[in-house]
């Protein structure tokens, strides 16, 4: 409301900074355009193959360096250091390996989001009970059964996490993607509408952009709440 | 003509290395002798290797020496067909129900679903909780899920039964009722078992015969018979009997006891 009035009184620019009625406008406007529909179902697809793919390799790399302890002190700083490098660095080489189709899209995506997804199935699984893993062998249980058995649901609370994190980035980096590489969707509006100074599009685009990764999100959460019953169950 | 052993322990010695880099001597080599549908209690001070000996049976740790033989092969590893565990910090898969958990064994071992399920209800009911089926471990007592703990040992039909200190942390009354049921399960299903316990009155009411060991280095120092038909009801427990093999179990372990306590 306030940001709305200081808008409205002159005493800053909407070219920059749209008032929120504007957004609201454009949204509405945006959202008669089938283009732009299409455009927000494509990142809606490319995000979560880029979260799927992202959640079975950080799964897999995670438990497997959950349970091998040199593998963990090994590539966990490598781990910790990938995470925090900023992933536009290796762009250049997504497209060069994807070209710069949606194909590139998902790589980046699914490369913004993994190591999030690894570092902490990787963690959550370091915490197996060893009795679990031997009941599993007393049993007659191969590395394979313990793997599937035992340290996958034990990773689960990881794996959710990882995964709830890595919807946020992997929408993150579909766009940015879009952004750079991309002659129209979403990421190419953007650019167009920025350049042409129709800001209350840029922000009426971001906008949504942002309410659909964050309801991935929240769904997700509530999926989370479903497998994970057992844990809450005679804590009170 | 006395039968053949089921499982033949001989010389079997394990060493172990200490944080603190010292040789420290678990079992000095050991001989032992288990004969089908025998129940036989290992009891000794803390530190005499009675469990490294069960785990060394059931093959989940090597020895140093020696070899354990059961029905005739060689144990070089996990034998799912012959052995199954009972231990003591029940280890049940917390995210699986009762029933789920009591089927871990027969999946592993790859039988199909519709083979399991009958063999898991009977298990379950064997051990008296078929109300209590489809509840997770968390909701159950500790007695509760040592019994389902037993009922997973026995889905899988093994011929023998390991068990290290299952009812270690119950309290006197639970493991009273439970050692009551247990005797009578293994009695019916006619397991050879071994069985590990600190406690004297428990081993005298399992067990035909109490392994007596001692520590550093562990070893087995006397074998005491306990002659006295199973199953076992309460009544043996005030039994005369039943006080002399207390007893005379009391004095041969004293000085291990003691001897290990001192040092503590």
């Amino acid at each position: 409301m306030i940001f709305e009035g200081i808008v409205r009184a002159g005493i800053y620019n909407p070219y920059f900074l749209p008032a929120p009625s504007a957004v609201l406008k454009a949204i509405v406007l945006l959202a008669k355009d089938g283009q732009v529909r299409r455009a927000f179902l494509d990142v809606a697809l490319w995000s979560g193959e880029a979260v799927v793919a992202s959640a079975v390799v950080g799964t897999l790399v995670g438990c497997l360096l959950g349970v091998w302890p040199l593998g963990y002190r090994a590539y966990l700083p490598v781990l910790s250091t990938a995470v925090s490098i900023p992933k536009i660095v290796f762009f250049p080489i997504i497209v060069l390996l994807f070209g710069i189709g949606a194909n590139a899209k998902v790589a980046y995506g699914a490369l913004s989001a993994v190591f999030y997804v690894t570092l902490n199935v990787a963690g959550s699984a370091r915490n197996v009970d060893p009795a679990f893993l031997r009941a599993v062998r007393a049993f007659g249980g191969t590395r394979v059964d313990a793997l599937r058995r035992v340290v996958l649901p034990s990773a689960l609370p990881g794996i959710t996490v990882g995964i709830w994190v890595a919807i946020k980035h992997a929408v993150n980096g579909v766009l940015i993607a879009e952004l750079y590489v991309s002659i129209n969707g979403i990421g190419a509006d953007i650019n167009r509408f920025t350049q042409q100074l129709q800001a209350d599009r840029v922000y009426a685009l971001a906008l949504t952009l942002t309410v659909m990764a964050v309801t991935a999100a929240w769904l997700w959460g509530r999926v989370d709440r479903k497998f994970d019953a057992w844990r809450r169950l005679g804590d009170a | 003509m006395t039968p053949r052993p089921y499982v033949s322990v001989k010389g079997i010695s394990k060493t172990y290395t200490s944080v603190r880099g010292e040789f420290v001597e678990a079992l000095s080599p050991v001989d032992l002798e288990v004969y089908p549908g025998e129940f036989v209690c290992l009891i000794g001070p803390s530190g005499c290797g009675k469990s490294t000996l069960l785990s060394i049976i059931g093959g989940l740790t090597k020895a140093d020496s020696g070899a354990v033989n059961i029905s005739g092969s060689l144990v070089t590893g996990p034998m799912p067909n012959e052995v199954a565990f009972v231990f003591q910090d029940y280890t049940l898969l917390p995210w699986r129900t009762v029933e789920r958990n009591v089927s871990l064994g027969l999946e592993l071992k790859r039988v199909a679903k519709k083979e399991r399920e009958p063999t898991v209800a009977r298990c379950v009911a064997l051990v008296g909780l078929t109300s209590h089926a489809k509840a997770f471990p968390r909701e159950l007592s500790g007695g509760m899920q040592q019994r389902v703990a037993v009922a997973r040992a026995l889905a899988v039909d093994p011929a023998v039964l390991l068990m290290d200190e299952p009812f270690g942390a119950l309290d006197e009354q639970t493991r009273m009722v439970l050692g009551n049921d247990l005797s009578s399960i293994v009695a019916k299903t006619d397991k050879t078992t071994l069985f590990v316990t600190h406690s004297l009155s428990e081993a005298v009411y399992l067990a035909d015969r109490l392994v007596v060991m001692s520590a550093s280095p562990g070893r087995i120092k006397e074998i005491i018979v306990v002659d006295e038909e199973r199953p076992r009801t309460p009544s043996f427990r005030t039994s005369e009997k039943f006080r002399e093999v207390h007893e005379r179990l009391f004095n041969s372990l004293r000085d291990e006891i003691f001897a290990v306590g001192r040092d503590a």
